[in-house]
């Protein structure tokens, strides 16, 4: 017990310590430049890497200090991270959130400690407690990519859905955008509906086994582009050149298999857009105290076909 | 003695669960019909086709009759190429002064006028009338939605009118579904009663609204202008 | 503690190298915590705000409350892969409880539990898991390591189910359903202290207690030391075994209802790879994966490096790569310093023996 003892008293040497230390220093923290956080679900995903280098860089343009996270689409750890955020007296919050219901809890504590949250890409179900939510219209990109991929099959035919993960809001929100679509036409009909898990391999294999249950399809509308390209693998590989494969997101792979006469159609996300709109809203915010924009401001995806995919890099315009 | 004073502790230890259990089933519970419940949740969840029930009548059609104006105004302002193609900043004007701009950069028009059929498609389900808008001699193709569906996708209305906003919503697939049903509505009112073959080479006057997306896109293609219809009628020669 | 008076060390007045040494060893957990907190003190202005201090416990209460279970587990010389999907189903068996009830379609009736009651039978259920994995291993001799695997899969699968992926949200109840008030366990205080830290407190007294003064502790402790020698000596080992793994469920449980309630939403996925964080900290915190030897106050300090480390990279800025790096380098060098103990303590015990030797 004795060395116990010892030990608990070095460390609350230690602490005092540095608390006075730390107490000195804070003074300078709130003279320096104003900090915003930017919070995505993970930069291994181009798409959500893209999405906080070009918030990150912006408001690190607009003069700020950046502190870049991610959350894996956990929301405990999202809590945890703005709980942190808000103790270092971050001004603002640049998110894309980890579930629409589950984050509101997160944004309200940030509101109520005078911190704005500037949602981007993924909505919350709640209005007012952020100051902007800046959404990546999902279910309007589902609704124009099922449009184009109906025209595609003929109005009629044999498809199979791949949906996203089953945790994830967005993969709901494309799948319904899917169906409230397609179901309209009596001679469209889902043979398979299976998730894979927004990922490649997973996709490659469960096309190859719904191919052997179901030689007979023409379509597949996947509910993202890595799960497309893993698809239209699989169907290359079985040599099914003539199924229509869709995917949704616009990435840089999609395009470039778009533009070999593989997958044949996209829908784009306006990340770039997205991003730079947050940090100069949450810049006139921090400013001026308004955005002067409606909180919730849609923002809408582009079909990408053969006609236009050469047109698109990074998921913007080339310039 | 001990084993007396074994058989007294596990008595008693019943006896408190069994306390425990009798109070909380009476105070750790509330029940209620499964009816009042179901009639709540369905009084409480969202449903498009009632939301635009209760305004279409009253609200969107007044709304559009009263804002729109001249399609051939807006035709003629626009600098469109000879390959029927324009470049967003050029728009962006015209668009001000007589349409709507969204947050997401998409110019809406509520317009208003009269032509010529000159043709018909109804191949597919997306059908067809290509109209000869009177006062403009262009590059745009002006086609109306003739059904039996229109994309879901196409929000014009429902983005022209500007009192439906997303804000009101809870969340996209709602504010989208609404766009939807809306479309349906025009089928249902507008497309339905009309056989569209038969327009082919008459005067017609219509009333309607159509998106023009600019967002994210390099050159805008005007080739074709797509319109949905809230009011369609054939003119009386004369 | 436990393994000094064991090894029988002789006391000398004067302190030697050796003693220096092994001390620094032994509080290997609180060296790291010490250097933890006063690297991130001077490189962080107001990390040790006492707002902040709070905020980093009330996040590590989450890691040591499922940590305080893992430590049963782990000392009776087991593993518990289930508890971070438990987590999960607990949080989505609370959330359905307060948004639907329970349904009975027979009678015509759904019963709303009070809050109270909702954390019971949460509690119960979590529980209930744990019980299954104890029995899975102790009636059909599964290895521990494979019959909770099993049970990670199924437990995040049926959380799944629950509501087909989706979030319960907005778990507020209603007046009239007399099922308010959850929101409070997360976001309530006592003192201007989160229950959640209470929490973690009460569950470390406890648990304190139990494995230090209570027969069940010291049969956990002789289950992991010599599984064939407690059995031999009387210790009920498939009762003592069970017992262990609900303690797990249990805490699971409790750790799935402060975040459904922090969050005012219970997600399935809650708690994805809770397991092996909380395994982290009871590592971190001196007690040996062969069982056995350790303890709870051990365990405490081990889960507040890893909270404190994870805040303290999130405030400074670090990349999830690089954090991630951090944390296995940590956790890495706290075994090997642990491996090294062992050594030196032999060679110590070796040392004295002899020293016996040659005196006798």
């Amino acid at each position: 017990m004795k060395q116990r003892f010892r030990a608990l008293m070095v460390v609350v040497m230690v602490l005092a310590a540095a608390t006075a230390f730390a107490g000195g220093q804070q003074q300078s923290a709130t003279d320096g430049p104003k900090t915003i956080g930017v919070i995505v679900p993970a930069v291994e995903n181009p798409f959500f890497g893209a999405m906080q280098e070009i918030a990150g860089d912006k408001a690190e343009e607009l003069g700020y200090r950046t502190i870049r996270l991610v959350h894996n689409d956990d929301a405990t750890t999202q809590m945890q991270q703005f709980e942190s955020l808000i103790s270092q007296g971050v001004a603002a919050i640049i998110l894309d959130n980890a579930g629409a219901d589950a984050t509101v809890a997160a944004v309200r504590r940030a509101r109520d400690a005078g911190v704005g949250v500037f949602l981007v890409d993924r909505e919350i179900t709640q209005e007012g407690i952020a100051q902007a939510q800046i959404v990546s219209n999902n279910y309007q990109g589902a609704t124009i990519l099922a449009e184009y991929f109906v025209q595609l099959m003929g109005e009629r035919g044999n498809y199979v859905e791949l949906t996203g993960r089953d945790t994830d809001t967005n993969a709901h929100v494309r799948s319904r955008g899917y169906h409230d679509v397609i179901d309209q036409f009596a001679q469209m009909r889902m043979v398979a509906q299976q998730t894979a898990n927004w990922s490649q391999t997973e996709a490659f294999r469960v096309m190859e086994t719904i191919l052997q249950q179901h030689p007979d399809i023409q379509g597949v509308i996947a509910g993202n582009d890595t799960m497309a390209l893993g698809a239209q693998a699989a169907l290359l590989a079985a040599g099914r050149r003539d199924v229509i494969v869709v995917g949704f997101d616009g990435s840089d792979d999609a395009i470039q298999s778009i533009l070999r006469g593989e997958l044949k159609a996209t829908a784009l996300q306006p990340v770039a857009e997205m991003a730079i709109q947050a940090a100069m809203q949450a810049d006139r915010w921090i400013r001026t105290g308004s955005t002067d924009m409606p909180e919730k401001q849609s923002i809408d995806m582009v079909l990408i076909t053969p006609a236009n995919a050469d047109q698109f890099e990074r998921f913007a315009p080339k310039r | 003695m001990a084993r007396a004073g074994r058989m007294k502790k596990r008595v008693l230890g019943t006896s408190v669960l069994v306390l425990i259990i009798a109070l909380s089933a009476r105070f750790g519970f509330t029940v209620v019909p499964i009816e009042q419940v179901t009639e709540q949740r369905l009084a409480e969840a969202f449903d498009a086709a009632t939301f635009v029930d209760e305004m279409w009548e009253s609200r969107i059609l007044p709304a559009i009759d009263e804002a729109a104006v001249d399609l051939s105004l807006v035709l003629n302002e626009w600098a469109v190429g000879s390959d029927g193609f324009a470049v967003t900043d050029d728009l962006i004007e015209t668009a001000q002064r007589y349409g709507v701009i969204t947050t997401g950069q998409a110019h809406i028009y509520l317009v208003t006028a009269t032509g010529t059929v000159t043709a018909v498609n109804t191949e597919t389900s997306l059908g067809t009338i290509t109209v000869d808008i009177d006062g403009y001699q262009g590059p745009v193709s002006v086609v109306l939605f003739a059904g039996p569906r229109i994309p879901s996708d196409d929000s014009s209305i429902r983005d022209g009118v500007q009192f439906i906003q997303f804000g009101d919503f809870r969340d996209q697939t709602e504010y989208g579904r609404v766009a939807g049903e809306i479309n349906r509505r025009v089928v249902r009112d507008v497309l339905e009663p009309i056989s569209a073959p038969d327009l082919l080479g008459q005067r017609i006057r219509f009333t309607g609204s159509f998106t023009v997306r600019t967002f994210n896109l390099v050159r805008i293609d005007l080739n074709q202008i797509r319109v949905i219809a809230t009011r369609l009628s054939v003119e009386s020669d004369g | 503690m436990r393994f000094g008076k064991l090894t029988g060390v002789p006391r000398t007045g004067s302190i030697t190298k050796n003693d220096v040494l092994q001390f620094l060893m032994k509080g290997r957990a609180f060296v790291a915590l010490i250097l933890v907190f006063a690297v991130f003190t001077l490189l962080a202005p107001g990390f040790l705000s006492v707002a902040n201090l709070i905020i980093i416990s009330k996040h590590v209460a989450i890691i040591a409350i499922l940590a305080i279970g893992m430590t049963f587990v782990i000392l009776s010389g087991g593993i518990d892969l289930s508890v971070g999907s438990i987590v999960g189903l607990s949080a989505m068996i609370a959330g359905g409880l307060i948004n639907e009830g329970i349904e009975f379609s027979r009678l015509g009736v759904i019963v709303y539990p009070s809050i109270w009651m909702v954390i019971a039978i949460t509690l119960l259920a979590g529980t209930v898991m744990g019980l299954i994995n104890g029995l899975t291993i102790t009636r059909f001799n599964v290895y521990p390591f494979i019959a909770t695997l099993g049970m990670l899969y199924v437990a995040r699968g049926l959380a799944g189910l629950r509501n087909n992926g989706r979030t319960f949200a907005n778990l507020v109840g209603r007046p009239e359903l007399n099922n308010t008030g959850f929101e409070q366990l997360g976001a309530g205080t006592l003192l201007g202290i989160p229950y959640s830290i209470w929490i973690m407190a009460l569950f470390a007294i406890v648990a304190y207690f139990v494995t230090m003064r209570l027969p069940f502790g010291r049969h956990v402790y002789a289950l992991g030391g010599n599984r064939r020698a407690s059995q031999l000596s009387g210790v009920r080992v498939a009762r003592t075994e069970t017992l262990v793994y609900m303690v797990s469920g249990f805490c699971s449980a409790m750790v799935g209802l402060i975040i459904a309630s922090q969050l005012v939403a219970a997600h399935p996925a809650t708690g994805v790879t809770d397991e092996l964080t909380a395994i982290a900290a009871v590592v971190l915190g001196g007690t040996s994966l062969m069982g056995g030897r350790g303890g709870v106050a051990g365990t405490i300090i081990g889960a507040f490096v890893i909270g404190t480390l994870v805040d303290g990279l999130v405030v400074m800025g670090f990349s999830s790569f690089l954090q991630n790096i951090i944390k296995g380098l940590v956790i890495v060098a706290a075994v090997i310093i642990d491996q090294a103990q062992i050594r030196m303590q032999e060679r110590i015990a070796l040392q004295s023996q002899e020293a016996r030797a040659a005196r006798a």
